[in-house]
């Protein structure tokens, strides 16, 4: 079995040839894989909602991962350590914000928890020690509170833009 | 041939939701993607790596979205209390929690313990949750222990509480709140209609601030519990606050342990209250109360009938006083707990107290720890409590009761059906004493606690005991810690836990157990299915007795924890033994119990 490819097609029409053990940490296209037998090279698994650019960036996250063990399961007990992040997954991440939300819908869409675990974990460091304000600039987040409610707080809190 | 065609259509179908799924879930391509824009579930997985208090330093009241997902995010709806105590958060902290903690609606409690937000850090909290008056109608209790909170910040929080209308407990303890900063509590007090409990012990409200309390409570009418321990009060400033029992109606609870209240401040709570028919619970622990002050609280429990605890341990108080105690309590119908320990009593006190119980039937525990009992006042205790139904917790630790007296307290074993704890703890009890106390629980039905430890019990009384444990099925604790217990005994009262399915907890600590007796316990706990806990720490067990126990809590069905630090092996045995255990928690070799 070891070496048998699958393609995979992003939404702007080109496909990637990868091996069916590195596609298979998407548990999207895994289920595909082997509840419904798309196991023929000549298959191509179309994957619209995700672009070349960003297919490409995934592939990679696989391949170099291939030999991680399964992710655990258990939700419940997850540790809020923010460090863990292994030095190659961090220079990996090192792109445009653009990237990395959009990173984070395609680990969400082709179910791949590690990467969807790394991401998040990435935009949570972002936002740690941070003051509102910075975070707003940060993610280009508009302040949508009415003026008045808005001036209220300001007033109480005036200390929070200056600092 | 069929079987292929339905694979084709599954497929088909598979890659039809895949597509209607994508396009209606997700947004790639519209536009510039950030936190705010993702798909909600995607945010909760990034507040899945954020704690509370990041949550509100940084990612409240960003925009109305993320508020609303944050408000629907379970691990911080669910979450009722907000429980920051102990993160060392300081001024800037306190800013930027009252920051996030405007437009709340969702916690009850807030649990600030233990921070430095001093008076600064409290004034931007107030205001936050001043501001929030429409918002925050949730918030009832409110906790600030050890803040440094001086006057300014009492300042504030009196300031807030006299218009807040929700806010049920404060807890300002272990502060550095003073004559002012209490004056300005016990006014807005005065005015409050919702406050239910106030602790502001550890402080430094002295005299003068006491008599403000004293004032602010005579209009005060929703307090029930009021917590001025250790505040440097002296009978001075009692006067004004005993004043208020003859015209509150509310308060339920006063606590004024720890401070200098002295004879005459006692007399002062002690007359106002004979006639008080709402306080249910004084504290009066280490107050310097003395005799005089003593035979006037007794002359008050002989005619107050509401007070149901009463705490006088650590004073001063005699075996005259003990007397009149005693005679009190004939006449009392309300007392349910007692507590005179470290006080001087006597035999001569616990003679009339035990007369004062005789036709009791209220009071549930008595503790009478550390007050130079010894035989005849056990006798007479054991006298009348052989037929007393009602009390449930007798402490007679730290006296000198002796074999003899052991013997009386026996005979409350035989026939008694309401005690189920009796302390007897460092009471120079032999052999003797402890074969009377065993015997006597063979029948019992009730007793759940026993302890003896620091004791003069040896093999002789053990082996009693193993017939006592192969009988009784109620005792759940037994505590022979620093006895005379060997190996010789250990055998027996192994062979008793064999059949025991009560016994919850042995503690053996502080014996002279070897080997030969903890290979006869590892045996036990094969098939012992109700011990949780088996203390062996400081005996004289080596490495050789240990691993008896480890080979048997490798297995998994064993429920013991077996407690063996400070025995005769050394530190390299330990990995040794937990190898030998297969990292079985439940051997426990490091000095936590």
């Amino acid at each position: 079995m070891a070496g048998n490819k699958i393609k995979l097609q992003s939404n702007d029409g080109d496909t990637f040839d990868v091996d069916v053990e590195i596609a298979k940490q998407s548990a999207t296209i895994k289920t595909m894989l082997e509840d419904l037998g798309m196991s023929e090279e000549d298959d191509v698994i179309p994957l619209p909602n995700v672009n070349s650019a960003i297919l490409k960036k995934v592939i990679q996250w696989a391949t170099h991962h291939k030999d991680d063990p399964p992710p655990p399961e258990d939700d419940e007990n997850r540790e809020k350590n923010l460090s863990d992040i292994s030095s190659w997954d961090q220079d990996f991440l090192k792109v445009d914000q653009g990237t990395l939300f959009e990173l984070i819908l395609a680990a969400n869409y082709l179910d791949i928890k590690g990467l969807l675990d790394v991401t998040c974990k990435t935009v949570a460091n972002m936002i740690k020690g941070r003051t509102p304000e910075e975070i707003r600039r940060q993610f280009n987040i508009k302040n949508d509170f009415t003026p008045q409610e808005e001036e209220q707080i300001k007033k109480e809190n005036e200390w929070c833009e200056e600092k | 041939m069929q079987i292929e065609e339905r694979k084709i259509n599954i497929k088909n179908f598979f890659l039809y939701i895949i597509h209607s799924t994508g396009k209606s879930t997700l947004m790639s391509g519209e536009g510039h993607l950030s936190l705010h824009i993702i798909p909600v579930e995607l945010v909760y997985r990034i507040l899945d790596h954020l704690d509370q208090l990041t949550i509100l330093y940084s990612v409240r009241n960003l925009c109305k979205r993320l508020n609303s997902i944050i408000d629907t995010y379970d691990l911080y709806k669910e979450c009722r209390t907000l429980d920051l105590s102990h993160y060392e958060i300081k001024e800037q902290g306190a800013q930027r929690l009252a920051y996030g903690l405007t437009r709340n609606t969702i916690f009850t409690t807030i649990n600030l313990n233990s921070n430095r937000i001093g008076d600064s850090g409290i004034e931007y909290l107030i205001k936050a949750l001043k501001n929030n008056q429409v918002h925050i109608i949730t918030l009832t209790t409110l906790s600030l222990s050890c803040n440094n909170i001086n006057e300014l910040g009492a300042h504030n929080l009196a300031n807030f509480l006299q218009t807040n209308t929700i806010l049920a407990t404060l807890d300002l303890s272990h502060n550095y709140i003073d004559v002012s900063g209490a004056k300005y509590i016990a006014d807005a007090l005065a005015k409050n209609t919702n406050l239910t409990a106030l602790n502001l012990s550890g402080n430094q409200i002295r005299n003068q601030g006491a008599q403000y309390f004293g004032i602010a409570l005579t209009k005060n009418k929703t307090l029930l519990l009021l917590d001025l321990g250790s505040n440097k009060i002296e009978s001075q400033g009692v006067q004004q606050l005993a004043n208020v029992f003859t015209v509150n109606k509310t308060l339920t609870v006063l606590n004024l342990s720890y401070n200098n209240i002295q004879d005459n401040g006692a007399k002062q709570l002690a007359d106002a209250l004979k006639t008080n028919m709402t306080l249910t619970t004084l504290d009066l622990t280490k107050t310097h109360i003395g005799e005089l002050g003593a035979i006037e609280l007794a002359n008050m429990l002989a005619k107050n009938k509401t007070l149901s605890v009463l705490k006088l341990g650590d004073n001063q108080i005699n075996n005259q006083a003990g007397i009149y105690l005693g005679n009190a309590m004939k006449h009392n119908m309300s007392l349910t707990i007692l507590d005179l320990s470290e006080n001087q009593i006597k035999d001569e006190g616990t003679i009339s107290l035990a007369n004062g119980l005789a036709n009791n039937t209220t009071l549930n525990i008595l503790d009478l720890n550390k007050n130079g009992i010894e035989e005849q006042g056990a006798q007479h205790l054991a006298r009348v409590l052989i037929n007393n139904n009602i009390l449930t917790m007798l402490n007679l630790a730290w006296n000198r009761i002796r074999d003899s007296g052991a013997e009386y307290i026996s005979r409350i074993l035989t026939s008694n059906t309401a005690l189920t704890s009796l302390k007897l703890e460092n009471n120079d009890i032999g052999n003797h004493g402890a074969q009377y106390l065993a015997n006597a629980l063979v029948n019992n039905r009730t007793l759940i606690s026993l302890n003896l430890s620091v004791n003069e019990i040896g093999d002789e009384a053990v082996q009693n005991f193993s017939i006592t444990l192969k009988n009784n099925k109620t005792l759940t604790t037994l505590d022979l810690c620093q006895n005379r217990i060997t190996d010789e005994s250990v055998q027996y009262l192994a062979q008793a836990l064999m059949n025991n399915t009560t016994l919850t907890l042995l503690d053996l600590r502080h014996n002279r157990i070897a080997d030969k007796g903890a290979e006869h316990l590892a045996i036990v706990l094969k098939t012992n299915r109700t011990l949780t806990k088996l203390n062996l720490q400081y005996n004289s067990i080596t490495e050789e007795g240990a691993a008896h126990f480890a080979r048997v809590l490798r297995d998994q069905t064993t429920v013991t924890t077996v407690y063996l630090r400070w025995n005769n092996f050394g530190e390299k045995a330990r990995p040794r033994l937990w190898k030998l255990a297969n990292d079985s928690e439940r051997l426990s070799l490091l000095g936590i119990m």
